[in-house]
This record gives C-alpha cells, structure tokens and sequence, in this order.
C-alpha cells in the first residue's frame, strides 16, 4: 500500500526519464508520503512491437486525428488495463498523473476512463498538457467535468501539488488556471530518480543521463512559442544550487551527461556563466569530473557570447546544444522575433568548432510569412555552414513543418490577419492553415519546401536527426489536407 | 586552372642544416623544400581525380652529423619537423583521418638506435629520413563525414535505432533508411 502513485503516460522522450515525476516524489517525500513511479511511456515502447509503435506514435498525436485500427486500439486498450492494475495493485490513496503536452492528452483520457470506475482514490494531472484546447474547454477543465479527475493542478509543483497532497482543495492553480509563478527557484527540490532504472532509457553516446531544470520562462518571445504564454516571468536558479544538484546525481546515480529541460541555457549569461564558475571551480578541485551538459541555447551577437564565454562553458562540460535556427533568412528570422542574423550563427558555429560543442539545428518550414527567397536563402545558408556539417559541429538537424500553436504570438497575429483555420478546432500544433496574404504557401507547398530542405540538407553533407517520424507525419498531414478537399490543399 | 589545393602546416628544429623535404601525391613529386623556419606553411595547387590518393611527404638529406648526443646517447639537438596540420581544399583533417598515417624509416646513412623499428604508425613526429604516408579520399568534405559515420557505426555505445519520440536528442548522424526513402516518393507522389 502506498500513499501516492505518479503515472507519466506517452508521449513522452524515452532518451531519459522525464523530470515532472521525480519532483513529484521529492515533494512527497517531503510530506512523509510513500510514492512510487509508473512510467508507462516507457512500458508502451517496451511492450510495443515495432509496427505498433509506428501506429501509436500517429495516435499520439492529436492534431492529426489519427484513426487507429480496431486490431491496434484492442491492442493499446489491453495494454492500458494492465497499466491500471499494475497501480492498484499498491493501493494508492492518491494517483498523481503528469500530462506533458498536448499529445499525452489522447492516453490519459484514455487511462482515466478505464482508472475512474475502478478506484476511489484522489485522482489529479497536472503539467503543460492540462492547458491544452479540449473541446470548447481546457483538458483540465473537461476532465473534471467530467468526473474523471477530482483535482487539476496547474502551474508549478512545488506549490500547487505540495498543497494538493496535504489535502487543500483550492486556492492558486487547483482546479483553476489563476497560479502564482514561483520567484525563488532554488527552493525547487531535487528530482528523485531512485524509482527509474535509469539503464532502460534510450541515452546517447555519453551515457545515462537525466534531465536538470535551470530557468523557467524565456526572455525571448518568438512568435511561434507558446512559453511566453504559460511562464510570464524569466526566473532561473543559482549557480550553486544548479552544481549541489549535479553533483548529486553524479554520485547517487553515476550519471555523468546532463540535458537542461529550459526554454534557453543562457537565457541569463549572469547565470550561465556563474553556474560553468561553479562546475569549473568543482572540477578543479576534484568534487566531480567534468560532465557533459547539453540544452536549449540562444545564439547571440558575439559581443554578448564572447569566445571566453564559449570557453569556460566547453571547459565545464558544455558539449550537445540545440539552437533554433528556424530559417536561413535574416529578416523572416526576425519576423519571429528570434533577434539574431546569420552572421551571429557563423559566429556561434566557429566558437563551437573551435571548443568542440556539438549542436543540433533545429528548422521548420513554411512560416506564414514565409516567401519564396525567404526559403531560397534557407537553402543557401546549407551551403554555407557546410564545413561545420562536415567537421561534426553540426551534428543534428531537424526540419519541421510550420504550426501555429494556440495562444502564441503567431496565432493572435493569424486572427488578426484573417488566416484561414478553425481556432476552436486547434488541439494540438495546428498545421492545417491558409494564409490569404501568402496564397502560393498552401499545404502541399510547404511540404514540399520541407522536403527540398531535407534533399538539400543531404547533398550539403548535413546530417538529419530521426527523420522517420517527421516524413510519416508529413505524409499523414497532406493525405488529411487532400482528405478534407480544403481550398488550402 | 587546378581544382585543389594541399596546404601543410610544419614545425621544424634544425642542428647544422635545416630539414629537406619533398611532397609526393600519387606518386608526383609536386614540391621540393627546405623547412627553413620553426613555422613553416607550404600550399601546393594541383589537379585530382575524385577517389582515393596518397599522399607522400619525403625526409630526405639529413646525415648523422644532423644530430647532437651527449656521451649516454641522448639527443641534445635534432633536426626534424613535426607534421602540424594538413589542410585538403580547406578542409583541415581531423586527427581521426590523420592517425591513419605510417612513417617508414631509412636508417641507411644512419645508425639506428636501440629499438627504433623501420615503420612508425600514427606519427607526424619526423626524425630520420624517409617516407611518411597518409591515404586520403576526394571530395574530402565527403571523406570526412563518411568516415565519422563509420566509426560511429562501429561504436557499441551510438544509438542507431529509433527512439519513442523523434527527441532532439536521441540521436545523431542518422541516415535515410529504404522505408524513408520509400515515403518521399509517396510524399511526392501526393504534392503531385
């Protein structure tokens, strides 16, 4: 018997646990409350053959109201009942479940209606997917409707879910979206990870490795984003607390790679540079070695990221990061507030060649206002950048298609612009839209910007991360464009 | 007009004279130089084929008198040059395809030290007379990714297989399998 179980559901990155459910332990640990991690994203990949996966791995994802077939979904439902009693087997009192974006929204609603009629314990979800449209209503919002949950919790654990647990049934952020962010996030627990065999994950060449948590919020706003919506203010950690918490896992659990779940690394250089301080002052005297440490990251103007911060950041164990190049085109970069040119990007590029930081560029195609040249010089810039694809700079790239995303900048601008698209259909990342003022960027022709980036990204030697996923996505979305018989086609 | 360019960086010692050298692709004597500084860079434009070649860079000249050893036969003063950098149409080469290289001694005008062997593998260090090799492949860009794809191939610790999610980070230098391939042609197929 236990007090609390934590379900994490699919569809979830497997390269490490995600970092949601092991705060959530903390905090119970804290409350004197025995707790015990369901990670089910895990189990699905594991219990799944390959061609199952594949079939999922499209359900998942809701903007593209994927039907499964009727052999697959008995397959999936089986799967999910056995999930179910496998937590009540431990008699929770309280099943906590982390909704991560919106395509976990499909398996937990599946979840919850075969976990509600089977138990009586206090049943909540939290996490970024509870916001998510649903219907005319937020999922959250819709599952309590429902009766499905007793508690939705929004915003951060450590204030919503910790009062939660001790038994408060209102107030900032339960059962209501009016949450106060948290200032000082040093007060932030540690995540527990004693629960994960942290072995079965997918890792990468450096290791087991887990997920850090340094800011929360974004001091950019592109347009295209949605940060800006749920965390208001930029607040970040300490550099101190960030190394005691590094520190920690390299002891207690022999990891040794760090990924930083933030919007941006150095979103704060203050605090990017204290925490490589702390790391560097560490290795130096021998408390840890140097780890390898990977995140989200700006590029900025070189009078912002000098060669000295490339250093010491390398030196501390900086070795993965993935930048948002978006496109090759200065101007439509600025469009989307992005604030850096390809002249910055060549800068960034050398400072990594030179202290051998690996970077993963991350693209998409077909923003609204994207035009013809904006694309032409997105293909330019492959060529241009070619010798750090050769040199292994670049070590990944991935192209994606153009969404636009509720309540972003870009959405507000498409109402406003009289973008063709149902905003009350959008669930997920709507890609199913039509700009009157960009009438040749149709469906079909985004597509096939997206695929000339990809032919064009191979022949300049670039390497393109996982791009299985992206193309059986990219079929489906214009097989449901030409379904539908859309003017946008 | 030449279609490439082999740019080598050196540093080089000298005791009486200066080391001689003379630089070999597939065979061609393309140069011949005295290495007459500590650094000293040599650019040589030439034609080439794609595909596989040699390059050859030749210790030639040096004498024992080249060389200063105190009465327990240990080098005071040398001269011999260190192959630095090599730069193949601006490309440097990294130390994964450098390493591949083998220096075949001449001890002919020479007494051999103790346990010196006649063939140095993975050396740029250049002592004695003779031949140093290195095999490189043009286009080099290519060369240099097909290579790295390779050893990462070979590494028991890559992932090559396809994670739950396509994660930013789960895998790295992914190449288009038959199912990929298959799916831009349906893709294609449905643009029209």
């Amino acid at each position: 018997m236990i007090d609390i179980a934590i379900v994490s559901l699919p569809r979830l990155d497997l390269t490490r646990p995600a970092i949601a459910p092991g705060i959530l332990a903390s905090l119970s640990n804290k409350a004197g409350m025995t707790n015990k991690i369901f990670d089910f994203a895990l189990e699905t990949y594991e219990r799944s053959t390959k061609e199952e996966w594949t079939q999922y791995e499209l359900f998942w994802q809701i903007d593209l109201g994927y039907k499964l077939d009727q052999t697959y979904m008995d397959k999936l439902e089986n799967l999910f009942e056995q999930y179910i009693s496998e937590v009540l087997q431990h008699e929770p009192s309280i099943i906590a479940i982390s909704v991560f974006s919106h395509n976990s929204i499909n398996a937990t609603e599946m979840f919850l209606e075969r976990l509600r009629i089977k138990t009586d314990a206090k049943i909540m979800i939290g996490g970024q997917g509870i916001q998510s449209k649903y219907s005319s209503k937020t999922f959250g919002e819709d599952m309590l409707e429902r009766g499905l949950i007793d508690f939705f919790l929004a915003g951060e654990a450590e204030t919503t879910f910790a009062r939660a647990i001790e038994g408060a049934t209102d107030g900032p952020g339960i059962n209501n979206f009016f949450w106060k962010q948290l200032d000082d996030l040093d007060q932030t627990p540690l995540p527990d990870y004693t629960d994960y065999d942290l072995s079965k994950y997918h890792h990468l060449e450096s290791g087991k490795s887990v997920w850090v948590n340094a800011s929360r919020g974004c001091v950019r706003r592109c347009d295209f984003c949605d940060i800006g919506k749920l965390w208001k203010k930029f607040r970040f950690r300490s550099g101190s607390s960030l190394y005691k918490e590094i520190k920690h896992h390299m002891t207690e659990h022999k990891v040794k790679s760090f990924q930083f779940a933030d919007a941006l690394i150095n979103g704060s250089m203050k605090a990017f540079n204290d925490m490589n301080q702390e790391l560097l002052t560490g290795i130096q005297n021998n408390e840890i070695q140097r780890p390898l440490y990977g995140g989200h990251f700006i590029v900025r103007p070189p009078n912002q990221m000098t060669e000295e911060h490339y250093r010491q950041a390398a030196m501390a164990g900086m070795d993965y990061i993935s930048i948002g190049v978006e496109t090759g085109s200065d101007a439509l970069r600025f469009r989307m507030n992005k604030k850096f040119t390809n002249d910055d990007l060549a800068h960034h590029f050398e400072m990594c060649y030179r202290y051998n930081v690996k970077n993963l560029v991350m693209m998409f195609s077909g923003h609204p206002t994207e035009t013809i040249g904006d694309h032409e010089e997105t293909l330019v810039m492959f060529e241009r950048f070619k010798k750090y694809a050769v040199y292994g700079t670049i070590s990944g790239l991935e192209v994606g298609s153009a969404a636009i995303i509720h309540n972003t900048p870009l959405a507000h601008w498409a109402m406003e612009n009289q973008l063709h698209y149902d905003p009350n259909s959008v669930k997920g990342d709507n890609r199913l839209w039509f700009n009157p003022n960009n009438p040749t960027l149709t469906v079909r022709e985004r597509v096939r910007r997206q695929l000339e980036l990809y032919e064009t990204a191979i022949n300049q030697g670039w390497p393109i991360n996982h791009v299985t996923n992206n193309l059986r996505y990219m079929k489906a979305l214009l097989e449901k464009a030409k379904e539908r018989n859309t003017n946008y086609f | 007009m030449p279609n490439s360019k082999i740019q080598i960086d050196f540093q080089a010692w000298k005791y009486r004279d200066w080391p001689t050298i003379r630089i070999h692709v597939d065979g061609d004597l393309l140069e011949e130089k005295t290495l007459d500084s500590n650094n000293i860079r040599v650019t040589i434009p030439l034609d080439m084929m794609e595909g596989e070649h040699l390059l050859e860079i030749e210790h030639f000249g040096k004498s024992s008198k080249n060389t200063l050893v105190d009465k327990n036969g240990k080098i005071l003063q040398d001269t011999k040059f260190i192959i630095d950098k090599i730069t193949i149409n601006d490309y440097d080469l990294p130390f994964s395809l450098i390493r591949s290289c083998r220096f075949e001694a001449d001890w002919s005008k020479f007494h051999r030290p103790k346990g010196m062997p006649d063939v140095f593998k993975q050396s740029c260090v250049i002592g004695p007379n003779g031949f140093w090799h290195l095999p490189f492949v043009t286009p080099v860009d290519q060369w240099i990714i097909d290579s790295r794809r390779s050893q990462r191939m070979e590494s028991k610790s890559t992932i090559t297989y396809e994670s739950y999610e396509p994660s930013a980070h789960s895998t790295v230098d992914y190449i288009l399998t038959d199912e990929d391939k298959r799916t831009i042609q349906e893709i294609k197929a449905l643009i029209g």
